[in-house]
């Protein structure tokens, strides 16, 4: 057995790094990215990128309950959406939801970030404070640095957690704003 | 007075315009403002007879629309007719139109919200975005005992009882089998008690947290305290449950 410091580099047998990924998917409470998994295992993360394909084809093929989900850069298992009425008998009752207002704020801070309160509020027309600081201890929004203008107002962005709050691999799966511009029934 | 009024909830003024627009099925480019203002308007009369404070919000944009109505009443002044005049409707159509664009982006991202939560992880999941505030933390119990003692400043009066810890332990827990509820952390000292008291009950808590004898819940950060007999105070059993915390000591 390999001692001291790191595992041995491409002594891997490579069919067991789906496996691999696998056992740090179910332990880690966070999502793991590609690059963690190269780095334990030793392997290039061109291999790893690959192991975890395998491993999600493997569970799609098998019917499992599971799912791989890449989300926030990482990768991470849940269960498939189709169980979640058994789940949720089972478990406790769901957290309470986010307020209308509090979802038009984080969809305005998706799009704009970083981005004012001021420059909030103009696009919704009310005033954000009390929903945004909401969203900031829910950690679904961040502030992300202050802008150069007279008062140095703070911006705010989103954070990984809306990522994984939404099922997104990063804030580049949005559709762009102008996707909502116009609908086919409109008259413009 | 003794009646119900059940309105829609709007988010705004832009909220309820752009609703107005949409019920009534106009193009939102050609807004017939004197019929949308007068809605509005109804609207507002309403929402004014119940709710001041959230009227004041939706106010602006009435007077907003009823100079807009009033500009487009006006004749145009004669002139040569390549210098029009911009519409005057022209900058509330533009904020409509983004206000638009984010309630459908909202829409959309209440969809994969919907969607991801259905997606359960290891354990049942730390939903993202609830953040439990975690172990109630001995900093935040010294929190609550500040602003106890804020509350009950210190009196210019010699206690004459002297109060041991384990008479307050048993005073607490007595407390508890009467109220297997829960009891308020606030309420565990008397109105104007002295300081001595603040400070011994603060110690017979710590010390019954430490025997695992009691346990105590915050509903929401920065929210009261509840104190509850070991056992009973499992999470879900107190109001609506979110964010509660057992602590250990």
């Amino acid at each position: 057995m390999h001692t001291g410091a790191g595992p041995a580099p491409s002594t891997l047998p490579p069919e067991e790094l789906p496996v691999i990924w696998e056992a740090l998917l179910w332990a880690s409470p966070a999502p793991v990215t590609v690059e963690q998994v190269a780095r334990v295992t030793g392997a290039t993360p061109d291999e790893a990128g690959e192991a975890i394909e395998a491993l999600e084809q493997r569970y799609r093929a098998s019917g499992s309950a599971l799912q791989v989900q890449k989300v926030a850069g990482g990768y991470q298992i849940t269960t498939r959406p189709g169980f979640a009425p058994y789940i949720e008998k089972l478990l406790r009752p769901k957290p309470q939801p986010l307020s209308q207002a509090a979802l038009e704020t984080l969809a305005v801070v998706a799009y704009m970030q970083p981005v004012t309160r001021a420059e909030i509020e103009s696009v919704r027309g009310v005033d954000c404070d009390a929903v945004l600081r909401t969203l900031v201890e829910r950690r679904l929004v961040r502030e992300v640095g202050r802008k150069d203008v007279v008062g140095r107002p703070i911006l705010y962005g989103t954070t990984p957690e809306f990522l994984r709050l939404l099922g997104l691999e990063d804030l580049g799966q949005l559709p762009p704003l102008e996707t909502w511009a116009s609908y086919p029934g409109d008259k413009d | 007075m003794n009646y119900a009024v059940r309105l829609p909830v709007f988010e705004g003024p832009l909220d309820l315009l752009l609703h107005l627009v949409e019920a009534n099925r106009v193009d939102v480019y050609d807004i017939p403002v004197a019929e949308i203002a007068d809605q509005y308007l109804q609207y507002l009369a309403a929402l004014s007879a119940i709710d001041l404070d959230a009227a004041a919000e939706f106010v602006v944009m009435a007077a907003t629309l009823l100079e807009i109505k009033a500009r487009m009443l006006l004749p145009r002044p004669p002139g040569p007719p390549d210098t029009e005049e911009p519409d005057p409707r022209q900058e509330l159509v533009e904020r409509l139109v983004v206000y638009r664009q984010f309630k459908r982006a909202t829409a959309y991202l209440a969809e994969l919200i919907a969607h991801q939560a259905q997606c359960y992880l290891r354990g049942g999941k730390v939903p993202p975005g609830e953040s439990p505030p975690g172990e109630l933390a001995v900093g935040r119990l010294l929190q609550a005992l500040r602003s106890l003692l804020k509350d009950n400043p210190p009196v210019m009066e010699v206690a004459r009882r002297r109060l041991s810890v384990r008479q307050k332990m048993r005073q607490i827990l007595w407390l508890l089998r009467r109220n297997p509820g829960g009891v308020r952390f606030g309420n565990l000292v008397g109105r104007g008690a002295a300081r001595e008291e603040v400070v011994v009950t603060f110690l017979a808590l710590l010390e019954l947290l430490r025997q695992r004898r009691i346990t105590v819940r915050q509903e929401q950060l920065f929210g009261e305290i509840f104190v509850f007999p070991s056992g009973r105070g499992t999470p879900g059993a107190h109001g609506c449950g979110s964010g509660t915390v057992h602590a250990t000591a």
